[in-house]
């Protein structure tokens, strides 16, 4: 071995070396570099809270929003909210992706191209405010504007209402069927038109006509919190829940019992059980000794109409389990019987004649009136829709706030189509939703975070309250108050207008509020469950502390707390009507129809289309509030099903009969349309029913909601949406 | 030393999916899209799943989060104890220590690891959303649950700082702390006078899988009477 | 030793035929290396896993490359301990197979890892009870000691060729002969060394086996949580290893036109191995498969059902068929255990082995016990490139290691009239010398 040898040896293999180093470091480091990025954040630091209002569905949570550096990285429910307790619903936490969301809308435009193209030129504010102010003065009296607005209460709402109608407008409301049919039904039968609040919370034993419990009934966080000391409460043995219910919901599974019965035929049980419990001599003696009304008449229609056999008949419920269902309420302390927003005002008109027959009016675990008075009959904006769709109505200007109610009114690939005769459309929205997407002029206010709140939580605990916040974040985007932007065009059309304006934007009518309840001399801001009891002492003895020393700082403590609420409210309203008016006035249910099958079409009898199908909202989904938030997309079909599918409900038999396996990719067909669901076998669901899940997709708008391909709404192609719909399946 | 367990009353849970989103913008975790969730790799910390559970029929929604075995078979199988069990009963993840080996994952019956396929990404508008108490998990590594430790962290300066012993409603993970029924109950199960170690006691208790020897500390309470 | 130039002939040639398979393979290792770097910068996102298929093909390849391994060193060993004279032109072929493979394995685990860069965290912060560590351990002795094994009887070939070469192969030689000369000295320490290394590389050699079978066997899961899966593995492992050899022989025998070293002798003999082994790995699965089937635990039968009737039925019924069904018949009659019989039956046990370590791997991750919603795991055209490089890298390094040193040792097939007296590990040959 010569030296020569060793030194190009010790090149050869020292060189190898060195090229094999390097390339494993430089490997590292860019691994190493990739993990610098992720740490980056780091340096951000100081922390505050704020607190804001949920408004990702009409409840109105109290919401405490903390902010590193000014950003908000993390939504708490405020423990100081009587309606949330601190809790937020699944909507409520995804609500700052609603804030963040990458598809919002940057500022005012104007649409250049076709209608739905989704060509936009950027405005400016008075840009925009000048092109919008021509088009209200123009169109009152004949051609009148139509305003649809997500139902609201509370001054902003107000002030919305107000400018329109001094606009000589017509306002209406999303959904104000379901929520003034509660309302009104309560009225018929009481004499008190108020909203009910069903005190789960206190209830021994509840009867569920298709109320989502668990999942998205009325307020949802408030729902979800009675039930769970419904079940498991300090101070009460364990409730029972019944639920009656088309399809296995959650609801149902969480129940102790549930009966699969059609909504069609719900109202005929319910019927069945209050003959039962009249028959029996069951119902509630002391109450309806002093609150009868026209009981009599009443038992003797129900008793001789709804015999148990043909209840058992209509519904499939055996006649056993009907009066044990009666026994059963009767002989618990405190029953409850609740239904869904969703029911017929026959099934409504049933529920609260139970509750009446329970003597649950005004008791602990019955039905309280809310103290808040709803809208009275408000325009209903769906209704309104339809007659601009079938050309009834020709308004020249057509406005939409907080509400889409196009999407369940149109196909979804061509919303637009149906308003193709209004003139100017205008949307007030910050995202691009249906009603953006056909809109000539968007007007995007700021979301939740970021605006001003005064709205009065409905259908809740039994309080007067006011949800109450200021912006908890600075406004990300080129968005602006509503409010303002209605005054600038008062400002700008003058007269009636301007002088009905009496704010310059929702700060002010914030302010107004707080002012006002100072005022009041009663309530206090926000305070949590204990301080709030011991209020709730001080004003049944007729005390009050003022909690601030000026209405200045009252407004300040009102808004850090982020509402305003007063325990004492008068606990006796029902009763009270009741007793001025002479009683409980019945309303005499129609004869059971037992022939035919409701709602059985044409297609289904030729045997083309032989299932029945109903669609129903995932408790995930947002029918209210940001329609683009990933999170929820992807909570969607969990747990049973998978991740961002849109499924299926079907009875074991129904499946086996297709030759359909759980979990199977299936194609629903009906005449005007199909689409692609994933199969769920719900054990004990009606043969013959499929309960789909209704998610909206947006084809023209943000980027997580336009991956919804299995659209509903595709089944009922140009006609509304709705209802149920016949059908029939093979595997996809 | 506290013992940290958690309780879940499945009598309360309405499986309402609120803690998961809770967890996943408390503890950063990414988003999936339909194909990376068709692909198995959705990252979730905590998931309600259709379990058999006592006293039920059928499946019913559980939550289903790291267990904190108090006998893990995660951290016995970790080639470089980049997952231990940490003196107060936290099955800990130190992510630059793991090389994602993923034995870890398949060791635990419960399913509850996760694995970063990739990088984890926001979009843009969503970058600064991200909680800077909680780091980002880079590509190639496994995480999971921690009980919102940082939780802890910062629970326990606010006492030093007020001059107080850690108290019960201090350290509250995000999860139990969104839970709109209540079913989550947090605390010390070493704690006597606790209600946790209570209601761990108690009889509607279980733990899910006990019969491995796993030793959990998520306690579930059953439905029912 | 003139009479041998038929083995040192082809090692210092290079024909077309080995280049132009040298290019085609080069070029799929090189394609694989692209896919490691797409895989790199992409994460293990690049693959086919997800939850809860946490590990696929580059840990049935880990499985299968470490059962491989067993082929040489354990199989050469035995022979040299039992005196099988037959085996003397098939031990080297066997040791190389065992060297290479065994850097396969190592580097499918790498292959594997989340992150490759840290991989020395195994040994900065060992945690020891992590059955990973024991394989770390276990596979660095083996792969130690087999190299040992492998260069020990190599030392007097490699001091033929540098006697008989010139130029850089000479250089190369005369460095690795460690100044060989044929003493009768070194003949003794080299015949003792041979010895004791034989006798060490067996328990290793299990243990290794064992070890990787400990991996799946240590877990709570499911059909891996098993008591016999070490012999199980070690037994599968063996018969691999055997099958590997077979192919081996007769894919040497033809290209170096060797037919006067590997007879059919040679292939019978190995064949009656492979048959044995064939028998005893049946009885190993069905053991494993009946007393799972027979206990009826909810979790094993689904995880049984997924194999036996479920998705992954046809791997399971592939790998009986191949395992099984296909050597047993061949290998079970003298009429058909020739040449082709031997290959043929090979060639379908190391396809058979290779579906074994993947329906142990997959199907048992595929059925969590945690009812979390799973997905069908199908590897990723990455995972496949890989696996793709790694057969070809090894062929490659084994084409490499035919022209670098004799495939069959040519001092030992002239034992010295003296040999059997000594301890029968090698025999000194004054012909070993030129
Ligand atoms: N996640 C989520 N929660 C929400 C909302 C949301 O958009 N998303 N919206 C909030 C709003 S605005 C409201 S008004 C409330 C809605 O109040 P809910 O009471 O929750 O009403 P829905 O969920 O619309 O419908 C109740 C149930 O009635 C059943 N049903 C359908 N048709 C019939 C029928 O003819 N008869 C009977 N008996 N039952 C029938 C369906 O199964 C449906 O699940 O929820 C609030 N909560
Ligand atoms: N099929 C079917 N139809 C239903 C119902 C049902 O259960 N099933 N339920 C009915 C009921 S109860 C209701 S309440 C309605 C709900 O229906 P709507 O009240 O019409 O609510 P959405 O359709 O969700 O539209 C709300 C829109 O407001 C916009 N938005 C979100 N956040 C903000 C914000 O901060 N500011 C402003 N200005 N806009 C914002 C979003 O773009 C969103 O598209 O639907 C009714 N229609
Ligand atoms: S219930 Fe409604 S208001 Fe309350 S948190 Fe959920 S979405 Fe928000
Ligand atoms: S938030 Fe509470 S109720 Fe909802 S799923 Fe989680 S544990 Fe159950
Ligand atoms: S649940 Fe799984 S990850 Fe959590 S400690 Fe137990 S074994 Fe480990
Ligand atoms: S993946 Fe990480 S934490 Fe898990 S076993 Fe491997 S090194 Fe340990
Ligand atoms: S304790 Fe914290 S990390 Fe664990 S599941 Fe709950 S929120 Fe997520
Ligand atoms: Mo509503």
């Amino acid at each position: 071995m010569n030296d020569q040898l060793k030194r190009r040896d010790f090149l050869f293999y020292g060189g190898a070396t060195i090229v094999g180093i390097t390339l494993g470091e430089l490997g590292r480091r860019q691994l190493a570099r990739a993990e610098e990025r992720a740490n980056a954040w780091r340096e951000r630091g100081v922390e505050t809270w704020a607190t804001s209002v949920c408004r990702e569905c009409p409840a109105a949570c109290g919401v405490r929003v903390r902010l590193v550096d000014a950003v908000p990285v993390k939504l708490d429910g405020n423990p100081l909210c009587p309606v949330a307790r601190g809790r937020l619903c699944p909507k409520g936490q995804a609500a700052l992706e609603a804030y963040f969301d990458p598809d919002r809308l940057l500022g005012p435009a104007r649409r250049v191209g076709k209608r739905g193209e989704g060509r936009w030129e950027r405005l400016t504010w008075p840009a925009a405010i000048a092109l919008l102010a021509p088009r209200v003065s123009a169109s009152s009296g004949p051609e009148m504007a139509l305003a649809l607005a997500a139902e609201e209460r509370g001054p902003l709402a107000e002030a919305w209402a107000t400018f329109w109608t001094a606009a000589g407008a017509r306002v209406a409301w999303t959904p104000a069927a379901t929520a003034s049919r509660f309302a009104s039904r309560l009225g018929a039968l009481t004499g008190r038109r108020a909203d009910p609040l069903f005190d789960l919370e206190h209830a021994s034993h509840v009867l569920s006509f298709g109320a989502p419990i668990v999942e998205d009934w009325l307020s949802p966080v408030w729902s979800q919190r009675s039930y769970g000391h419904f079940r498991r409460g300090v101070a009460h043995a364990r409730g029972r829940l019944v639920q009656v219910d088309f399809r296995r919901s959650l609801t149902a599974r969480k129940a102790d019992e549930w009966l699969p019965v059609r909504g069609d035929r719900q109202a005929a049980l319910a019927w069945g059980i209050a003959a039962a419990l009249l028959r029996e001599g069951r119902a509630s003696r002391s109450f309806l000794d002093e609150m009868g009304g026209n009981v009599a008449t009443f038992a003797n229609e129900v008793v001789a109409r709804y015999s148990p056999d043909d209840v058992a008949a209509a519904t499939g419920v055996p006649v056993v389990t009907i009066l044990r269902l009666a026994r059963e309420l009767a002989g618990s302390a405190q029953p409850l019987v609740v239904v869904g927003a969703d029911a017929d005002a026959s099934l409504v008109d049933a529920v609260f004649a139970l509750d009446a027959l329970l003597g649950a009016f005004d008791r602990p675990g019955g039905v309280l009136a809310a103290p808040t008075a709803s809208r009275a009959d408000p325009d209903d904006a769906r209704a309104a829709l339809h007659d601009v769709i079938d050309g009834s109505l020709r308004p020249k200007l057509l406005v939409f706030k907080d509400a889409s109610p196009l999407r369940t009114l149109s196909a979804p690939s061509e919303p637009g189509a149906v308003l193709e005769h209004v003139p100017f459309i205008v949307s007030f929205s910050p995202y691009l939703d249906e009603t953006s997407l056909v809109a000539d002029l968007v007007l995007p206010a700021p979301t939740s975070l970021e605006c001003w709140h005064a709205v009065v939580p409905p259908s809740a605990a039994p309080f007067d309250a006011v949800a109450l916040s200021r912006p908890a974040v600075t406004a990300r985007l080129d968005t602006k108050d509503t409010l303002a932007v209605l005054k600038a065009v008062a400002d700008a059309a003058g007269g009636p207008l301007a002088a009905a304006c009496t704010w310059q934007s929702s700060e002010d009518l914030v302010g107004a509020e707080t002012d006002q309840r100072w005022k009041e001399r009663r309530g206090s801001p926000y305070r949590n469950r204990y301080e709030t009891a011991w209020l709730l002492q001080l004003e049944n003895g007729g005390w009050w502390t003022p909690p601030a020393a000026s209405a200045e700082e009252f407004q300040s403590v009102v808004l850090d707390a982020g509402g305003w609420a007063d325990p004492f409210v008068a606990s006796q309203q029902i009763r009270d009507a009741l007793r001025a008016r002479g009683g409980l006035t019945f309303t005499l249910p129609e004869g059971l129809a037992v022939a035919g099958r409701p709602g059985a079409s044409k297609d289904s009898e030729d045997g083309k289309y032989p299932l029945h199908l109903v669609p129903f909202t995932p408790t995930v989904v947002n029918l209210a509030g940001s329609p683009n938030q990933p999170v929820l997309f992807e909570l969607l079909g969990q747990p049973d099903g998978a991740p961002w599918q849109v499924w299926a409900e079907l009875a074991p038999e129904t499946a086996r009969s297709l030759s359909i396996d759980p979990g199977a990719g299936i194609r629903i067909e009906a005449p005007a349309g199909s689409i692609e669901a994933v199969a769920l076998i719900a054990e004990g669901m009606l043969a013959g029913t499929v309960a789909l899940a209704f998610v909206p997709s947006l084809p023209g708008g943000g980027r997580w909601a336009r991956l919804t391909h299995a659209d509903a709404r595709r089944l009922w192609g140009k006609t509304a949406f709705g209802g149920s719909c016949a059908v029939r399946i093979r595997r996809a | 030393m506290p013992r940290w367990g958690l309780v879940i009353d499945l009598d309360r849970c309405t499986g309402c999916q609120a803690c998961v989103v809770a967890c996943k913008h408390e503890n950063n975790v990414p988003f999936s899209t339909p194909e990376t969730a068709a692909e198995g790799r959705l990252m979730t910390w905590l998931q309600i799943v259709p379990a058999e559970v006592p006293g039920r029929p059928g499946p019913t929604p559980l939550p289903l989060l790291c267990q904190h075995c108090d006998r893990p078979p995660c951290t016995d199988v970790c080639p470089t104890s980049a997952t231990y069990l940490n003196p107060e009963g936290i099955v800990a993840q130190v992510y630059p220590r793991c090389i994602g080996c993923r034995y870890c994952t398949n060791a635990c019956p419960y399913a509850v690891k996760l694995f970063n396929w990739t990088e984890p990404q926001w979009p843009q508008s969503m970058a600064p959303m991200v909680n800077p108490d909680v780091s980002i998990r880079p590509k190639g590594v496994v995480e999971k649950c921690t009980f919102c430790h940082h939780r802890l962290m910062q629970a326990r300066e606010r006492a030093r700082a007020e001059g107080r012993e850690l108290g019960a409603e201090d350290y509250v993970p995000a999860c139990v702390q969104t839970c709109p029924p209540e079913a989550m109950i947090f605390g010390d199960l070493d704690d006597p006078h606790g209600s946790v170690a209570a209601l761990a006691e108690g009889p509607r208790a279980f733990r899910w899988m006990e019969e491995l020897g796993t030793k959990p500390k998520v306690v579930y309470l059953r439905e029912g009477e | 030793m003139r009479g041998h130039d038929a083995i040192v002939e082809p090692i210092l040639t290079v024909g077309p035929g080995f280049r132009r398979w040298a290019i085609a393979l080069g070029g799929v290792v090189a394609w694989a290396a692209c896919a490691w770097i797409w895989q790199l910068s992409h994460g293990l996102g690049a693959t086919g896993l997800g939850r809860p298929v946490y590990w696929g093909l580059y840990i049935t390849n880990f499985v299968f490359f470490i059962g491989v391994s067993h082929a040489g060193t354990l199989i050469s060993a035995i022979l040299r301990i039992v005196h099988a004279e037959w085996r003397r032109p098939v031990t080297r072929m066997a040791e190389v197979i065992t060297v290479l493979v065994l850097f396969f394995g190592v580097g499918n685990v790498i292959l594997d890892l989340g992150r490759p860069d840290r991989a020395l965290n195994v040994l900065t912060h060992p945690h020891f009870r992590s059955p990973l560590l024991w394989d770390v351990s276990s596979i660095s002795v083996y792969l130690a000691c087999s190299t040992i094994y492998l260069f020990l009887p190599l030392i007097p070939d490699i001091a033929l060729l540098r006697d008989r070469s010139s130029g850089w192969r000479q250089r190369f030689y005369t460095r690795l002969a460690l100044g060989w000369t044929g003493s009768p000295a070194q003949w003794h320490r080299l015949e003792r060394a041979i010895g004791v290394m034989a006798i060490l590389v067996i328990p290793v050699a299990i243990s290794v086996h064992t070890v990787v079978s400990w991996v799946f066997a240590m877990t709570i899961q499911p059909m891996w949580h098993s008591t016999i899966f070490g012999p199980y593995f070690v037994v599968g492992a063996i018969f691999s290893g055997i099958a590997a050899i077979i192919t081996a022989m007769a894919i040497v025998r033809k290209v170096y036109r060797l037919e006067a070293y590997l007879t059919p002798e040679h292939f019978g003999n190995l064949g009656i191995l492979l048959l044995v082994m064939a028998c005893l790995w049946f009885y190993f699965t069905f053991a494993e498969y009946l007393t799972t089937w027979y206990a009826h635990e909810p979790r094993e039968i689904t995880v049984f059902n997924a194999k036996f009737s479920g998705p992954f039925a046809p791997f399971f019924w592939a790998m009986f068929f191949f395992c099984f069904l296909v050597p047993f018949p061949i290998l079970a009659s003298s009429r058909t255990r020739t040449i082709a019989g031997t290959v043929v039956a090979s060639v379908s046990v190391n396809v058979g082995m290779w579906l074994e370590r993947f329906t142990i791997v997959v199907p048992s991750l595929s059925n969590p016990r945690a009812p979390i919603h799973g997905f069908v795991y199908v590897p990723s055209w990455v995972e496949w490139s890989l696996m793709a490089g790694c057969f070809a890298a090894f062929s490659l390094l084994y084409m490499g290691f035919t022209k670098l040193f004799p495939i069959i040792s040519i001092w030992e097939l002239d034992p010295a009239p003296g040999e059997a007296a000594s301890d029968g590990v090698g025999a000194v040959s004054a012909q070993a010398q030129p």
